[in-house]
């Protein structure tokens, strides 16, 4: 379980986060939503332990995500993802992968990069990979120690109808193997698809965590959102 | 169309070319309007900081400078002591040139041949093991200043410098012993050594009074047997066969004698 | 615990590694100093007999120069290029400490500037071989007091890159090889002055003293340095190398990502 317990940020004395509580159950998937500079992202880098926030508590699995074990058996995969351009993917991911206790072999290396659809391009060099290409294997490395927790910052942004597909398709796997799933997304359609709970972020405070379906209230997510959003700042 | 664009790119290319070429003909041809600093003109311990101290690369590249100037003035010599001053304050050890400086400088007057022989004795305080610098100091002074104490003193340690041609040891060793010079040479060295509280100075000039009381014993020798025998002996052994002397002495810089027909006493390492 | 954390900071190594060997603009710094050392034949030529001197003196500090210049643009945008483009995301999110992620990519970063030296030594010994000084034993030695040195400038670029922005970390480790390299010189100026002796000396003992590193003048006339002499200098760098990563790791801990 992910608990968040009344976290707040500043950053140059700006509030960016303010009294955010929520909870994220075992093996479900948990939807962050906001506009742009709502503070999904800082709460995210919060989560895995990035950064750490002014006031309040973060625990998942009852421990700090700056414990050791914790950051074993999390995933995470940053918004825009940059790597080191002179690596290959297969390089990259094999990296990433010896950076844990149990790390997989480079034959499981090149199946994880099969499956999120970069098996052919496992010897170019990152410099030569596409947006969507780099989202796949933000993906794959966010995925190599098979987490019991994985975050992801807009994992969606820049794919293909198909990319997306296939990764909300491993995204659903990893639903039925029983990991937590977190991510953020400006794609509600995607995220009512996949999503069991969501939280929605507005200039810093929570305004609402819970399931889809109580929010939507048979209606489309985006349509809830904007009315939502819109009920909140009078002046758009 | 695009190909006439692209073609008129690289003759624009080219002409640019060509007119730098020739601005800077011009502009070469033009005085300097801003003083040009010289790497001479820097003092050794700045120029040392300003490359890192990289001392002995900065020592190489004056040096190459002051050579690429004598080049080009057709062999002056003007300011070129101030300018090896400089290289061998960056790097001491670098030794060709104190030697060059003390071989060249003496042909532009007195005042260069004192700035020579400065730069000589420090190229010698500096324990080089470079043979030409004693060398040339010693034909300085016997050339240059006609003082030939000071030239057989440097004849002496360039005779003794390891790694010197064996010509060169020869003629050293023997500068200012000609017949008539050699008990003035030998009461110099008697003189260094009861006055020197250095122990190689001392063996140095031990050496060298038994390498010139042998050849006047030798001298004496070949007087001897000629008043005797009315001829000169044809090898030194005869000296020792005719008992007038012993043996023949062995000379403590591993010099052998001999004897030309006129009766003169010759050398050879 | 300890083998875990060795194998983390040899896994960061090595990635650093062979992305810094791929770098096209390393090749062509290194292509620029092969030229060098090749032009010092030309150079050792107009010598006027000292040719194997002009070659040495010259052919070392072509070494050392491009060897600085490769570090210099490796290192001193290290840490903000990852900050900036947030490759520290991925990395620390995983079991890894922000100083192992410094140590990590300091030792990356020197083995792969020690290959581009020993490269460019290789080029040299040629050289040096084909001009007839046969095979230069010293000059192993001061590449070698050359890597110590760079180790010390490695990290001090990583320190200031850990807040500043590489334009300016180039310009503050340029001044620190500059104040480094004239440190006695600043002792012997402030001799005659008490007040000034006390602070040169205090900042003799402080500021990196890189003087310590340059044997290039022993060795270019034949002498070797003693092997204790060596041990204290090797000493002297990790030992300095230490403390700038160590602040640069206490800079980078309170840094908000």
């Amino acid at each position: 379980m992910i608990e968040v317990s009344h976290i707040s940020k500043d950053i140059q004395g700006c509030k960016v986060v303010r009294d955010v509580s929520f909870v994220v159950r075992p093996g479900s998937v948990f939807g962050f939503l906001g506009q742009n500079g709502a503070g999904k992202t800082t709460t995210m880098k919060m989560l895995v332990g990035l950064n750490q926030p002014g006031a309040g508590q973060i625990t998942i699995g009852g421990k700090a995500p700056t414990h050791r074990s914790v950051r074993e058996k999390i995933g995470f995969m940053p918004e825009t993802p940059h790597y080191y351009s002179h690596l290959t993917g297969l390089e990259f991911l094999t990296f990433c992968s010896a950076l844990f206790r149990v790390s997989k072999n480079k034959q499981e290396c090149v199946e994880l990069l099969r499956e999120v659809g970069l098996y052919d391009a496992r010897d170019v060099t990152i410099a030569n990979y596409s947006k969507g290409m780099k989202q796949r294997l933000g993906f794959a490395q966010a995925l190599v120690n098979d987490p019991d927790y994985v975050f992801m910052d807009e994992p969606l942004d820049g794919l293909d109808p198909i990319g997306r597909l296939a990764l909300k398709k491993i995204i659903l796997g990893l639903k039925a193997k029983g990991t937590t799933v977190c991510f953020n997304s400006h794609i509600l359609f995607d995220v009512e698809e996949v999503c069991d709970e969501i939280g929605i972020l507005h200039q810093g405070a929570l305004v609402y965590a819970g399931p889809v379906a109580a929010f939507a209230q048979g209606k489309s997510l985006e349509e809830r959102f904007v009315a939502k959003i819109q009920s909140l700042t009078p002046t758009i | 169309m695009v190909a006439v664009y692209k073609y008129g790119l690289y003759a624009a290319v080219a002409t640019l070319f060509i007119l730098i070429a020739c601005v800077q003909m011009v502009s070469d041809r033009q005085k300097p309007s801003v003083p040009f600093i010289a790497l001479q003109s820097l003092p050794a311990p700045v120029l040392s900081g300003a490359m890192l101290g990289l001392r002995s690369a900065a020592a190489s590249l004056l040096w190459l400078q002051t050579i690429q100037y004598i080049g080009g003035t057709g062999g002056g010599l003007a300011g070129v002591g101030d300018s090896i001053e400089r290289v061998v304050a960056l790097d001491p050890k670098f030794s060709y040139p104190y030697a060059f400086a003390v071989l060249m400088l003496p042909s532009e007057g007195k005042e260069a041949a004192e700035q020579a022989i400065a730069l000589g004795k420090a190229g010698i305080a500096q324990n080089l093991g470079d043979w030409r610098i004693p060398y040339y100091l010693a034909m300085t002074y016997h050339l240059t200043l006609k003082d030939t104490t000071n030239a057989a003193l440097y004849m002496n340690i360039a005779a003794n410098t390891p790694g010197v041609p064996e010509g060169i040891k020869l003629s050293a060793h023997n500068y200012g012993l000609r017949s008539d010079l050699r008990e003035e040479t030998k009461q110099i060295w008697v003189a260094i050594y009861e006055n020197s509280a250095d122990e190689v100075v001392r063996a140095q000039a031990q050496n060298n009074v038994e390498h010139i009381s042998i050849m006047q014993l030798l001298d004496q020798a070949i007087a001897a047997y000629k008043k005797v025998q009315g001829t000169y002996p044809t090898n030194l052994d005869q000296l020792v066969k005719a008992g007038i002397l012993p043996s023949i002495p062995t000379d403590p810089f591993g010099i052998r004698y001999g004897i030309s027909p006129e009766g003169v006493l010759t050398y050879q390492l | 615990m300890i083998w875990r954390i060795l194998h983390t900071l040899f896994v960061i190594a090595r990635s650093t590694f062979i992305e810094n060997l791929r770098d096209k603009v390393l090749y062509g710094i290194l292509l620029f100093a092969f030229m060098f050392t090749t032009f010092t034949l030309f150079l050792g030529s107009i010598s006027l007999g000292e040719n194997t001197y002009v070659i040495r003196s010259l052919g070392l500090a072509g070494i050392y120069l491009f060897g600085l210049l490769i570090t210099i643009f490796l290192a001193t945008a290290l840490v903000f290029k990852e900050i900036e483009h947030k490759t520290f995301y991925f990395i620390l999110s995983k079991p890894v400490s922000r100083w192992q992620v410094v140590v990590g990519k300091f030792g990356g970063l020197w083995a792969s500037v020690a290959a581009s030296v020993v490269g460019m030594l290789a080029v040299y010994l040629c050289v040096v071989w084909y001009q007839g000084g046969g095979f230069d034993v010293g000059a192993m030695y001061a590449v070698g007091y050359q890597l110590l040195e760079l180790m010390v400038i490695i990290a001090l670029s990583i320190f200031f890159s850990t807040y500043a922005r590489p334009l300016a970390s180039v310009v503050y480790v340029v001044t620190f090889l500059y104040i480094g390299h004239s440190l006695g010189l600043l002792l012997g100026v402030a001799k005659d002055t008490p007040v000034l002796q006390s602070a040169a000396m205090g900042l003799y003992y402080a500021l990196p003293n890189l003087e310590k590193f340059n044997i290039r003048e022993v060795v270019l006339h034949g002498a070797l340095p003693p092997l204790e002499g060596v041990a204290v200098v090797a000493l002297y760098s990790v030992l300095y190398a230490a403390l700038l990563l160590v602040g640069a790791s206490l800079l980078l801990g309170r840094r908000e990502l």
